[in-house]
Order: C-alpha cells, then sequence, then structure tokens
C-alpha cells in the first residue's frame, strides 16, 4: 500500500461528491483588487474556494449562486500578520525550533469576532524571549488544527530590546547561525559505514540569515531600531525581514528607516508631536519617506471591529488610500508568507472577500459579508 | 571571558557605526560656519563678531578672517551669542531607554523626546547613570553600576556615547554602614597594593629579572578603584553638610583621588579645606539647608556659596534643583532652564564669566570629558548653542544647537516656542 496514495483517492472521492460544485458570482460591485486597481461596477467569480475572475464583464455561467452586491464594495479579506488570538495564553517558551502550529487551538472561541471584523488569515507568533520561535499563518474556521492552518512557518520572530543581555543573545545565536552556515559548505565527512547520514533538521536562524526564512523583529522604540542595526552590522543584511513598531513613535526614524525602504507593520494610530498640539500621521509619514507600511490591528478581540474605522482616520488625516489599502491586506499577507495566496482580488487566488455597504474611508462603513475560501463565514442580518 | 569578548565586539561595531556616519560624504569633509556673531569661548574671552568655521564633527577655526572653504553652509548669527553646548553635571532618566542594561551604551534612546527639550534649552551633554528613575543611590551605588556622559545627538545613535563609565559613585562612604566605609577603605588599600605589584612586576621585567612565565598581576574586581587611584576617573560623592564634606575629604586626604562632591550646602564653611583636597563640586545655588542652630560653627545654606568657592580656587559646576527635564510641575527648576540656576550663582556674588563655566567648561571636567567638550576651540567637539541673548538672562532663547557638527535643533522650526514667534 503505497500511503501517498490515501489523500489523493479522499481528494478524488470529496471532488466527485459535489459535482460541478455551484460557482458563485458576487456582482454590481465596486472592487477594490488592491494589486489590479479598482473595478467601478464588477463581477467577482468564485469556484472551488479560489477566485475564477474579477473584472467589469465577467460571464456568469448558468447554475452560478449570485450574491448581488449593487452599490457595495468588495476588497481582500483583512490579513492579521502578528497575533496570539488563537494561541495558548501559557504562553510558548523561547526556542527558535518551536513552531506555533503545535499551539493553535481551534476551539478559543474568538474566531468570530475576527471574521465579523474582516479578517481571514492570521498569523500566530509564538512569545517569549528575544528569539522565540516561528509563527504560522492560518484562517479562522474549521474545527481541526489541519482544517485551520495555511502555511508554516511564516516567519521568525524576534523581541529587540535595547539592552545588553539582548544584544548580546541576538548576537551570539546569529554567530553560532553563521558558524554552521560556514560548516555545511565544507564537504561532509564521510558517513561511518552502515549507518546512513541523517539530514539535520534546518537551523532557523540560519535560513533567515540565508534569506530562506522571514524574520519579524519587535520593536517598542525607535531607538532599538538603531540598535538591531548595531547588531547586524557584522553580518549580510537578510533582505526578508519586517519590523513590528509598537507605538507610533517610529516616525521619528523616517529619514534612517525610509532610505534603506524598510518594511514595517505598525498600529493604526496617529501620534502627537510631544508637549504641542501637533498631531502626526506616523504611518503616512514613514510611507512617503519611503517605507513599506503594513498594519498591526491588535491582539484584543473587542478592538478589532474598530479596525477599519482607526484606518479610516489615519486616511482621513491625510494616509494615501492606495497605502491604508495595502497595509490591510497583501502587505501584512507577505509579512505571513502567503502573499501568493491572499491579500488581493486576482483570479487564482483564494476567494477571501470582504464586502461592506460603503466607501471603507468613510468610516462608517458596514462589513456586510464576509467569504472565506469562497464560503460565507459572516453575514450581517439586518 | 565571553563578555569581554562581547565588549570588544561591541567596541568594533561602534568603530565600524563611526565610519558609517559619514558615508554620505566619504571623501568629502562637510563645513559648517557660524558667521558674524559674539564668541563667547569660555577658555579665550569673548570674540566679537567672529567666526565660528565646523569641519564634519569638530571646530576647525574661530576667528574675524577665516577662510570658508567652498560648499560651506553658512548661517548669518550677527547679533546673537554663540556659545557651548551646556553640560549637566547630573541628570536622571534622560537618553536612555526602557530596559535594564548592564551597559549604557547598549541602551542608549537617541530619540526620546526629552531630548529634543534638552537641545531647545541648549544642552549639548549630560551625565547619567544605569537604571532611569529613583534617587542617585539605590540605582548607581558602588562599583558595580554604570555610568557615562552622553551627547543629546537626537536620532543618531553614532557618536551618542562619550565616555562609560564615567564616575564611580562613592555615596555609601559617607551614607553607608560601617562595614560599607570598612569595604571601601580596604578597596582603596587593595588597589594600592595591586598598584606597587604591578609597578614590581614591570620594573622586574624591564630589568630582565622576571620568572620566564611570570603573568602580570590582576586587578578583577578591584579596576574601578585603581582607575580611581591613577587619576583616570571620578568618584561621587553626595555631601549636602559639613560633616560629610569632612568625611569624604578625610577619604580624598589618605588616597589622593580625584573626586567630586555633589549637592554641597554647607561647602561654603571649609572652602580652604576643599581647595587643599583639590575635589570639584556640583551644587545648586537655589537649593535651601537649614541651620543647625546647635552646633557652635557656621551651618545651613548660603546663596553665597559659588562665590565664596571661586575666591578660594574650588572649582564647581552648576545643576538645577530637579536634574531631570520635567515636563509637569513647577516650571524654571528643571533642566529647561540650567542657564537659570548660573544665574542664581551671580546673585550670590559670582561673576557671570564663571558661571557660564559652571555649566559648560566646569561641567565638563566634572564628568573628565573637558578635553572634548565645554569651550569653543579648535580641534574640540563642534557642540554649539547660538542664543538670542545673554546666556544668563531669563528672556533668551536657544536659536540654534548644534551636537557633533549636526544641526538638531532651530526654534524658528520647532514647534516649542510657537507662542513666541
Amino acid at each position: 500500500m503505497r500511503y501517498w496514495a490515501i489523500p489523493a483517492i479522499l481528494w478524488a472521492i470529496q471532488e466527485d461528491s459535489t459535482p460541478g460544485e455551484p460557482a458563485v458570482a458576487i456582482t454590481g460591485a465596486r472592487i477594490l483588487t488592491v494589486t489590479k486597481g479598482e473595478i467601478v461596477k464588477g463581477t467577482i467569480l468564485l469556484r472551488g474556494g479560489k477566485i475564477e475572475a474579477v473584472g467589469a464583464d465577467v460571464q456568469i455561467p448558468d447554475h452560478a449562486i449570485v450574491v448581488r452586491a449593487a452599490d457595495w464594495v468588495a476588497l481582500p479579506g483583512f490579513v492579521h500578520p502578528y497575533t496570539r488570538i488563537g494561541g495558548s495564553a501559557s504562553g510558548s517558551g523561547s526556542k527558535p525550533a518551536h513552531v506555533a502550529k503545535d499551539e493553535l487551538n481551534p476551539a478559543r472561541d474568538d474566531y468570530r469576532a475576527v471574521v465579523r471584523s474582516g479578517f481571514t488569515t492570521l498569523a500566530l507568533y509564538p512569545n517569549g524571549g528575544p528569539l522565540s520561535g516561528q509563527s504560522i499563518a492560518y484562517k479562522p474556521r474549521g474545527v481541526t488544527r489541519e482544517q485551520m492552518m495555511l502555511h508554516s512557518p511564516a516567519y521568525l520572530r524576534m523581541n529587540m530590546e535595547a539592552s545588553t543581555a539582548v544584544k548580546q543573545q541576538l548576537q551570539s545565536a546569529f554567530e553560532a547561525a553563521r558558524r554552521a552556515i560556514e560548516a555545511s559548505k565544507k564537504p561532509p565527512a564521510p558517513a561511518p559505514p552502515g549507518k546512513p547520514a541523517e539530514p539535520a533538521a534546518p537551523d532557523p536562524i540560519a535560513q533567515f540569515l540565508k534569506g530562506e526564512l522571514r524574520g519579524v523583529i519587535e520593536l517598542t522604540q525607535p531607538a532599538e531600531y538603531l540598535h538591531f542595526r548595531q547588531v547586524m552590522q557584522e553580518f549580510d543584511d537578510p533582505a526578508q525581514k519586517l519590523f513590528l513598531a509598537l507605538t507610533p513613535e517610529f516616525y521619528r526614524a523616517k529619514d534612517v528607516m525610509g532610505a534603506r525602504k524598510e518594511r514595517l507593520l505598525m498600529r493604526p494610530e496617529p501620534a502627537a508631536e510631544p508637549y504641542t498640539r501637533a498631531p502626526v500621521n506616523a504611518a503616512a509619514e514613514l510611507a512617503e519617506a519611503g517605507c513599506e507600511v503594513g498594519f498591526l490591528p491588535g491582539d484584543n478581540p473587542s478592538e478589532l471591529p474598530a479596525f477599519l474605522f482607526r484606518v479610516a482616520r489615519l486616511v482621513k488625516l491625510g494616509l494615501a488610500r492606495e497605502t491604508a489599502l495595502k497595509a490591510m491586506t497583501i502587505v501584512p499577507a507577505q509579512a505571513a508568507g502567503v502573499g501568493d495566496r491572499v491579500g488581493s482580488l486576482e483570479p487564482g487566488k483564494d476567494a477571501d472577500i470582504v464586502l461592506l455597504d460603503a466607501d471603507p474611508w468613510t468610516g462608517t462603513a458596514r462589513i456586510m459579508k464576509v467569504f472565506i475560501d469562497g464560503k460565507i463565514e459572516f453575514e450581517l442580518k439586518p | 571571558m565571553k563578555a569581554i569578548n562581547y565588549q570588544l565586539a561591541a567596541i568594533g561595531i561602534l568603530a565600524v557605526t563611526g565610519v558609517g556616519a559619514q558615508e554620505s560624504s566619504p571623501a568629502k569633509p562637510s563645513y559648517v560656519a557660524l558667521i558674524g556673531g559674539d564668541v563667547e569661548t569660555v577658555t579665550d574671552g569673548l570674540r566679537r563678531g567672529a567666526t565660528v568655521l565646523i569641519k564634519d564633527d569638530k571646530i576647525l577655526e574661530i576667528g574675524r578672517d577665516v577662510d570658508l572653504p567652498e560648499g560651506t553652509v553658512r548661517y548669518d548669527v550677527t547679533g546673537k551669542i554663540v556659545a557651548p553646548g551646556f553640560v549637566a553635571a547630573e541628570t536622571r532618566g534622560l537618553g536612555l531607554g526602557r530596559a535594564r542594561s548592564q551597559k549604557i551604551a547598549d541602551a542608549l534612546d537617541p530619540y526620546q523626546d526629552t531630548i529634543q527639550l534638552a537641545l531647545a534649552s541648549g544642552i549639548t551633554s549630560a551625565y547619567v547613570e544605569s537604571g532611569s528613575g529613583g534617587t542617585f543611590e539605590d540605582r548607581t551605588e558602588g562599583v558595580s553600576a554604570t555610568s557615562a556622559v552622553i551627547k543629546m545627538s537626537y536620532g543618531n545613535l553614532d557618536g551618542m556615547l562619550v565616555r562609560e563609565p564615567a564616575a564611580v559613585n562613592l555615596s555609601s562612604w559617607i551614607s553607608g554602614t560601617a562595614a560599607q566605609r570598612y569595604q571601601i577603605r580596604e578597596s582603596f588599600r587593595k588597589a594600592q597594593e595591586f598598584i606597587e605589584k604591578l609597578k614590581d612586576h614591570e620594573s622586574r621585567k624591564a630589568a630582565g629579572k622576571a620568572r620566564p612565565n611570570e603573568q602580570p598581576p590582576k586587578a578583577d574586581a578591584l579596576e574601578l578603584y585603581v582607575q580611581l587611584l591613577r587619576g583616570e576617573i571620578a568618584a561621587r560623592m553626595r555631601a549636602p553638610t559639613a560633616d560629610a564634606t569632612f568625611a569624604a575629604l578625610a577619604l580624598i586626604n589618605e588616597f589622593r583621588f580625584k573626586a567630586v562632591l555633589l549637592d554641597v550646602c554647607e561647602a561654603w564653611t571649609m572652602p580652604e579645606e576643599i581647595s587643599r583636597a583639590d575635589c570639584l563640586c556640583v551644587m545648586t545655588p537655589r537649593r535651601k539647608w537649614p541651620q543647625d542652630k546647635a552646633s557652635n560653627r557656621p551651618s545651613g545654606s548660603s546663596i553665597e556659596q559659588a562665590a565664596i568657592l571661586r575666591r578660594a580656587g574650588v572649582r564647581f559646576a552648576v545643576v538645577p534643583l530637579a536634574a531631570w527635564i520635567d515636563t509637569g510641575g513647577i516650571a524654571g527648576r528643571d533642566l529647561q532652564t540650567l542657564p537659570i540656576e548660573a544665574a542664581f550663582a551671580v546673585r550670590g556674588g559670582l561673576d557671570e564669566r564663571t558661571a557660564l563655566a559652571s555649566i559648560t567648561i566646569t561641567a565638563a571636567e566634572v564628568l573628565g570629558v573637558s578635553h572634548r567638550v565645554g569651550s569653543l576651540e579648535a580641534g574640540k567637539d563642534a557642540d554649539i548653542v547660538v542664543l538670542n541673548g545673554d546666556p544668563l538672562d531669563y528672556r533668551t532663547l536657544v536659536d540654534l544647537t548644534f551636537v557633533n557638527g549636526r544641526l538638531l535643533y532651530d526654534r524658528s522650526k520647532s514647534p516649542f516656542y510657537d507662542h513666541l514667534k
């Protein structure tokens, strides 16, 4: 018996049991595709959990289920790039090899609030320590871990702090990984006879240094960015990294971060120039300086429904709409390593769609329907 | 051993980043000129209508006829006072991040908002201690704690640290237990012995009399005491009263080390003794200390203290009542009004020149960094303030502040003094 055949057979049975699964057509909506511009009035055709077509004149097949969305706005489901929602409440320990999949808990009751707020993909990060492990991307639906999982590992999570202990810990971890990379380049010693050499498990820190695994570095103060740069000075700077800014203070570092076109995840909140009445649109300033900005919705399920409103407020304060839209969708999707699956409305991508009853930047738009993999997971009852 | 390696690595990084700071113009130096101001050099008098030429992060030349190289960025400061940036000889919670750190170099926060306010107040260098907030004693008592002199180099981690450690806090010699005092004296004695042993070792080695594999003796935990005895670092002792000052002087006279007496209030009663011990003082002219009516000697604070110490040749720095940037409470008593505190010494009879020195060059001496900051001289760091009036006048505001040759505060572009525009 060949075990690999089992999933193939199951898949075939499943396909057979739904012969000609009906397509779903969302019609008459204003479509914000994120990557391919805006369609003033168009149709999105979904089939088999994927987007089959998006456009102004998409042929609607017979027997398709039609979702009328005239006057509504369709946009990709929001992506939460950095959350503890779904994780173990007791924390995850502190080992780079730890993968957060082991703590994903399908039984938690937060997912309804998450979906209701428009989120269709989340990245669960492992917490604790400067190098706490690897995150995973999941969708807030399903009853088993496997049904929820989307991608693993999403990124290596680091927590930077401006202190001797943390800088030392990161530095020595990077040094050890670099030594391992150097050693692996040499021809391997001949294996003892009768015992085939076992391939070693990949070292996530070495993968990060080689640019094979994305890194997300949590920062609280902009100075920590400079201290991280100091630590990295001795190493080749891996391109695959994002900074996570927990405070809006980072507009202070916009020149240095913008010049290096850093990617930055931050909370959608305005800052204020201290001791004055001058407001600062931190996200807009960082984006204008050259950074790629993604938004960080927060970890409290009760604050998630206000996410869209918060971003709309920044747009009112001068953030470009294009930047705001990307910061809620494709940028965090790429951060979570699933930019090819979700984060925009394009044929072939997952059918994760949010329908709003008004322009997202009015501040009063309501989320009417949320699709995940082509299925309606939330619907606002009239 | 590992820690030492890391320190070496950190020095390496700092060296590399130091080069990186100028990567925008690797070959071409940048010149800045402050033209036509009245230049208060502090160490070399007032030069009216002079030009200060800055090359990169240092002062290149001061004078009437300075040739300006091509591409010099010019600031016309006619009618303004050009002075060295003010030096805060004691601060708390300035420029350090949120984390506890073994070394201050790893915890510096050049984006702190209070640094902006310090720059707006003309402060360019400051003494800081590990740990933020709290009192001096409970955070940095003893030789294991660390202290540093940092610059208010807003946004620039490179060039922010001037020296670390900057001093050793020996306040427990005065306020501690008998056991602590015993410990301190023993440490000094052992450090003296160590220095003798090292001398002996070196002289035998030079004479070829050392054993083949003989290693030089190690200072280990006594390292900072050895530095104290060699005059490489200063001890700081809080000595508000005459009794405390006597106690401090006894130790200083016994071991002859460089010392700074902090928070002195009754030093005016014993200026000759302090002068003979050759130690520096840090004071707040406005601080009150009650008279001891039971004693049969002069006691209590005096506004004349600064003037009396000056006559006895004692050098001192002035710090404000609250040694931090205070954004609440009563205005005019924190670091944002450092020159006004010095003006209170003038009110007590001190000459204005010494008053200005007490927040510039003498404060730099107290911190052991007077070779780099505290006065306007060719070759020194370009830490400069441009003022719109007499430095000690309460109406004077800072127009421009340069740190390491970079303009980091410009009143016309800052929101802090919008109401005066």
